[in-house]
């Protein structure tokens, strides 16, 4: 096979995995195969040119101009409606090798081919961590290395003039680019791996912005906002985020499965241009920042005078492990109103005392704490029976939709008339409304710009998911004079009885309503139709399911090791007994405040260099026995040319030439001594046929061309015809005798 | 000077080594340095993982493409001469000495060729996939010749961006040695050198050979002689047993004689002409003499493919110093002079032979040849 055959084959594999890799990262089977069905139409084709002979019918500047343009253009309208630069980037970058596929070949357009590729596979990088992703990079590597090399030559002999199909690229070459490759692949995934475990973490996070990190909304996750005019399909991302146990005010562990468990995360109680948002919380009076310190008791939290309720009554001590949260302002989960929080490592807690959410103010990170709260209404709260307030309604198109509702459940709609007792079973029936009329899904059109999400919603598509449904709760709430707020956390439904812990993925990120059913008492209401969350549970008993849990369990520990690997992880496993950061994160946070390192004193610097060194020698060591092992393997191999004294260095064709004819000679019964020239020896062959010794004689001939002539004078072409024919001569077997 | 002429086996003298980061190199080097600053501020782990595999990629397209060239050793073997509308192809051995290291996509050039030749040679450069490990091959660049004229060859490069692309790195070497490029052979139409007035036997110049095509005279036989030699109609005259003796007509000599011109061009035809007429005269088995302006005798009287190759070189390496303004250059700017001589003197085309305009399409044609001069290859 020739250079350009490797090459093309080569770059082909390489943006095949590329087109999986923004398939997996835009979480689209159908864009991916799509984009694959491209790729090898272009592929065929210009092979198929290639193979007749004549160049392939070349796209006109005019023509790939103007489609670049238009993949411009569909990717400037993507970014712009979607609000996703990365997304967009990936679309860019996969029309642009859609064209280049279909586009005549020309030396640099491997080059481009391949570099487009791995663009692809860093852009999917920066939407998508899952397995899936991990395992289609892993398979990019190698390929896009192999790629590369080859790209080199065939530029090289493009440069030299030389034409690329000439050039031989046997079998021994080919080995020998693989086990470059292998070694270049090695040392990579080296360096990957010494990135991957010693670069400290926590530093520098969002200082630039979201670039770089996974696009929000692409997958479920906890969000701060809730934005309903985005649209586009929703992933479940796997990712676990963190794991929760409860246990009573005594510390015994509950081991009862009390799913589902709604963690409040962000409390969003303003709702102005399409999102749902928190209010200002810079009241003095109403925030309230505590600074706890590392292991102090539990700080008992502010609470708001009129609700004056029994703290230990059904009291419930969330320990909760976040294992990821951002630095400066990182949402704490609890269950309902929390009264009392401990953080092992200490740290500053933010508070807001109206709508009850609490916020780490400290370093990003591994976050644990507990949190004692009241998670339901005590049993004796007794709600007085005065008249509901008014409220401002959304638009007067909700306010008729709440009260012909409420109408339906016999239940007086004007706030001003209805008794505050009923307002528990309007905001039921608004629920029960909701989930009688609409579905369920993850995959969601953007609502038309002019039009209220929330209206076109229950009016127009009757579909959406979670952020919908509650948003169109506490739209009805308040257009009946209930007082009503979005909340965005996660909904616990995976409880491992084994460890009495609640997994909480990403996957499980929720939106929900909470409604002022009476002066200061806020409930819980779920719109969300709760089919899904029985699915999810029935879903495990199944063969498929356990085929599903299996990958999930795989895709959990990538999640836990790989995608979650964070400071606290790289302390676990590098080891660091003084302070809580390693060494290294200490030393690169200093430098990075400019300040001095005095709190690395050198006798430390010097301990942990050893033990850096220790273990990158060891890496180094691993990677040298390797390479080690590959070379006394590729000499081992080639020792049998290596002894022919130089003989066709440069032909590889040439030596198995060479071993045939001496074959030949050995099946005719006429072997040839070492020192003989294989010429001469074909020369004094006697009651040989003239077929046969001219076949010798000719086979002699490409031999020595081969071996001593400039190169280009024996094709590796008619090498191979002479070794078939030799082939075949020794397989007819007729002896000719020595003269 | 040391690498002053090649021996074989003996190998160039390595006068440098660079490493030059280019676009693609920057290109990667950035993407790079994008990938830290996304990964930390994302605190994507796919990303730390990706920017040590670019870092590590970094490093080994750093070893291996030092280790790609530096067993490498290179010898410019002896050149070829080359003809103007040819190729001259310049052939380097190059070895792999590195025990373990193949040496792949190599590209050897000659720099700056085109500018210190003159213009005499234009640029090209050969390549190479793969060199194994103690292993060697022969590369050769084709360099079209654009004008005659001596080539100093000196340094020479080898060149390799391998394996990734991130830098170029080149060993130079330095190996001073001289190519000739032989000017281009005019394609003679007919026998001009056929003097209508002058051409004879020349009778002093007369080879005894049994082999020959006229009879020369009768002679004993002697053992060994072959049986058809025997002239038996003469032995049946005479006692002995005579063999016939023939003789091998020898056709005249020429001097061949060009001009001298101000105009280059004009001067570059005459040349042409003069070497087309030499490759003429050794096909037609004359003997022959070259003379420059002012008949000065470049190569003296001879024949066979040394005295061709002699003349063409003295051609080659001909330059003009003060133009002649005297005797029959003075005349003819554009001309050859044909003379047929015995001894000094010349015999026909009156005194100073026959006048041949180069410009003659009758004569000469200077469209390029298909393959360059016999003597050049």
């Amino acid at each position: 096979m020739n250079l350009p055959a490797r090459l093309s084959r080569s770059t082909l594999a390489c943006m095949l995995l590329a087109a999986c890799a923004v398939g997996v990262a835009e979480a689209s089977s159908v864009l991916c195969l799509a984009l694959a069905a491209m790729l090898v139409g272009g592929w065929w084709f210009n092979e198929r040119a290639s193979q007749a002979g004549r160049r392939s019918v070349s796209m006109p500047r005019w023509a790939s101009t103007t489609l670049l343009a238009l993949a411009l253009a569909a990717a400037g309208v993507r970014g712009y409606v979607e609000q996703d630069a990365i997304s967009s980037f990936l679309w860019l970058l996969a029309g642009i090798l859609a064209l280049k596929a279909w586009q005549d070949r020309r030396p640099g357009d491997y080059g481009q081919m391949v570099t487009v590729s791995v663009f692809m596979g860093i852009g999917a990088t920066l939407s998508d961590n899952s397995l899936l992703l991990g395992i289609v990079l892993a398979a990019l590597t190698p390929t896009a290395v192999h790629a590369a090399m080859l790209c080199q030559l065939h530029v090289a002999a493009s440069a030299a003039g030389r034409d690329a199909q000439a050039v031989p690229l046997g079998a021994r070459e080919a080995a020998t680019l693989r086990r470059l490759s292998v070694v270049a692949v090695a040392f990579g995934l080296t360096g990957a791996v010494a990135a991957f475990l010693f670069i400290p973490r926590g530093i520098g996070l969002r200082r630039f912005g979201d670039f770089g990190q996974a696009a929000v909304g692409r997958a479920t996750g906890f969000v701060e906002e809730v934005d309903l005019s985005r649209g586009g399909l929703i992933s479940e991302s796997q990712t676990r985020v963190m794991d929760v146990r409860l246990a009573d005010l005594a510390g015994t562990i509950i081991t009862e499965d009390r799913s589902p468990l709604y963690l409040r995360g962000a409390v969003l109680d303003s709702y102005t241009g399409r999102e749902w948002k928190r209010s200002r919380a810079d009241d003095e009076a109403r925030v309230v920042v505590r600074r706890l310190t590392p292991g102090a008791p539990e700080s008992d939290l502010p609470q708001r005078s009129r609700l004056r309720l029994d703290p230990d009554a059904d009291a419930v001590v969330q320990r909760v492990s976040i294992r990821q949260t951002p630095r400066g302002d990182a949402t704490m989960f609890t269950l309902w109103r929390p009264r009392r929080v401990r953080v092992p490592g200490g740290t500053d807690i933010e508070f807001d005392i109206v709508t009850a959410r609490m916020a780490n103010k400290g370093e990003g990170g591994r976050l644990e704490y507990e949190v004692v709260s009241v998670p339901r209404l005590p049993a004796d709260a007794r709600i007085a029976p005065s008249r509901r307030g008014d409220i401002p309604a959304q638009s007067a198109r909700m306010t008729e939709i709440a009260a012909s509702v409420l109408r339906a459940a016999g239940i007086e709609s004007v706030a001003s008339r209805r008794l505050v007792v009923d307002d528990a079973a309007a905001v039921q029936a608004f629920v029960d409304h909701l989930r009688r009329t609409c579905s369920y899904t993850l995959d969601v059109p953007p609502p038309p710009l002019r039009e209220d999400p929330v209206e076109h919603f229950m009016l127009v598509t009757r579909t959406g998911h979670c952020e919908l449904f509650a948003a169109s709760l506490a739209a009805l709430c308040r257009a009946s004079g209930i007082d009503a707020r979005v909340i965005a956390g996660y909904m616990a439904t995976e409880f491992d009885p084994e460890t009495a812990t609640y997994l909480v993925r990403q996957s499980h990120a929720h939106a929900w309503c909470e409604a002022e059913v009476a002066p200061g008492q806020w409930r819980t209401f779920d719109a969300t139709p709760p089919a899904g969350i029985d699915e999810l549970r029935d879903r495990r008993n199944t063969v498929l399911g356990r085929l599903t849990q299996l990958f999930a369990d795989l895709r959990d520990r990538w999640n836990l090791n790989v995608v979650t690997f964070d400071a606290g992880s790289q302390q676990r496993l590098l080891g660091s007994s003084e302070r809580d950061q390693p060494w290294f994160a200490r030393f690169a946070e200093s430098l990075g405040r400019g300040e001095e390192p005095d709190r690395v004193r050198a006798g430390q610097v010097v301990r942990r260099l050893r033990e850096f060194a220790w273990v990158a020698g060891a890496g180094v060591a691993a990677v040298a026995v390797v390479i080690i092992l590959t070379i006394v393997h590729a000499r081992r191999r080639s020792r049998g040319a290596a002894s022919e004294g130089g003989w066709a260095v440069a032909q590889p064709d040439a030596s198995k030439l060479r071993r045939e004819l001496d074959r030949a000679f050995r099946r005719v019964g006429f072997p040839r001594p070492a020192w003989k020239p294989p010429l001469r020896h074909a020369a004094e062959l006697a009651d040989a046929s003239p077929a046969q010794r001219a076949l010798l004689e000719d086979a002699a001939h490409l031999l020595y061309a081969a071996t001593f002539a400039s190169p280009g004078t024996a094709r590796s072409d008619s090498m191979r015809a002479a070794i078939a024919s030799l082939r075949r001569m020794t397989a007819s077997g007729s002896g000719v005798t020595a003269g | 000077m040391p690498g002053s002429s090649v021996h074989p086996g003996r190998t160039a003298r390595i006068v440098g080594r660079r490493y030059l980061l280019h676009g693609p190199g920057f290109t990667y080097c950035i993407t790079t340095v994008v990938l830290i600053l996304g990964a930390i501020n994302g605190q994507n782990n796919l990303l730390f993982a990706i920017f040590g595999l670019a870092a590590g990629g970094l490093i080994i397209s750093g070893i291996l493409s030092g280790a790609n060239l530096m067993g490498v050793r290179v010898e410019r073997l002896p050149p070829r001469d080359g003809a103007v509308g040819g190729t001259a192809g310049l052939r380097y051995r190059v070895h792999n000495a590195n025990r373990w290291m193949p040496a792949l996509s190599l590209l050897v050039e000659e720099p700056d060729l085109p500018r210190r030749s003159g213009q005499r040679l234009a640029a090209a450069c050969g390549f190479v996939a793969v060199v194994r490990a103690g292993g060697s091959c022969i590369v050769e660049a084709r360099h079209a010749c654009l004008a005659r004229g001596p080539v100093r060859l000196g340094r020479f490069r080898v060149t390799s961006t391998f394996p990734f692309g991130v830098t170029r790195k080149s060993v130079e070497l330095d190996d001073a040695q001289e190519l000739l490029v032989l000017p281009r052979a005019a394609v003679v139409v007919g026998d001009p050198l056929q003097v209508s007035r002058g051409e004879r036997w020349a009778p002093s110049v007369a080879k005894v050979s049994r082999e020959g095509d006229e009879f020369h005279a009768l002679r004993e036989y002697a053992t060994g002689d072959p049986l058809r030699s025997v002239a038996w109609r003469a032995s049946a005259r005479a006692e002995p047993l005579l063999v016939r003796v023939d003789a091998t007509r020898r056709a005249g000599r020429v001097l061949i004689a060009f001009d001298a011109s101000d105009d280059r061009a004009t001067q570059e035809r005459i040349i042409s002409a003069a070497a087309g007429l030499c490759l003429h005269a050794q096909r037609t088995g004359r003997d022959f003499a070259l003379a420059g302006p002012g008949s000065a005798v470049l190569v003296g009287f001879g024949s066979g493919p040394s005295h061709v190759r002699a003349s063409l070189r003295a051609l080659a390496t001909w330059t003009q110093g003060t133009p002649s303004s005297s005797g029959a250059a003075a005349r003819d700017r554009h001309a050859l002079r044909i003379s047929i001589v015995e001894g000094d003197r010349p015999l026909g085309g009156g005194e100073g032979g026959i006048v041949v305009g180069v410009d003659a399409a009758a004569t000469f044609s200077h469209e390029a040849p298909d393959s360059p001069p016999e003597a050049a290859t």
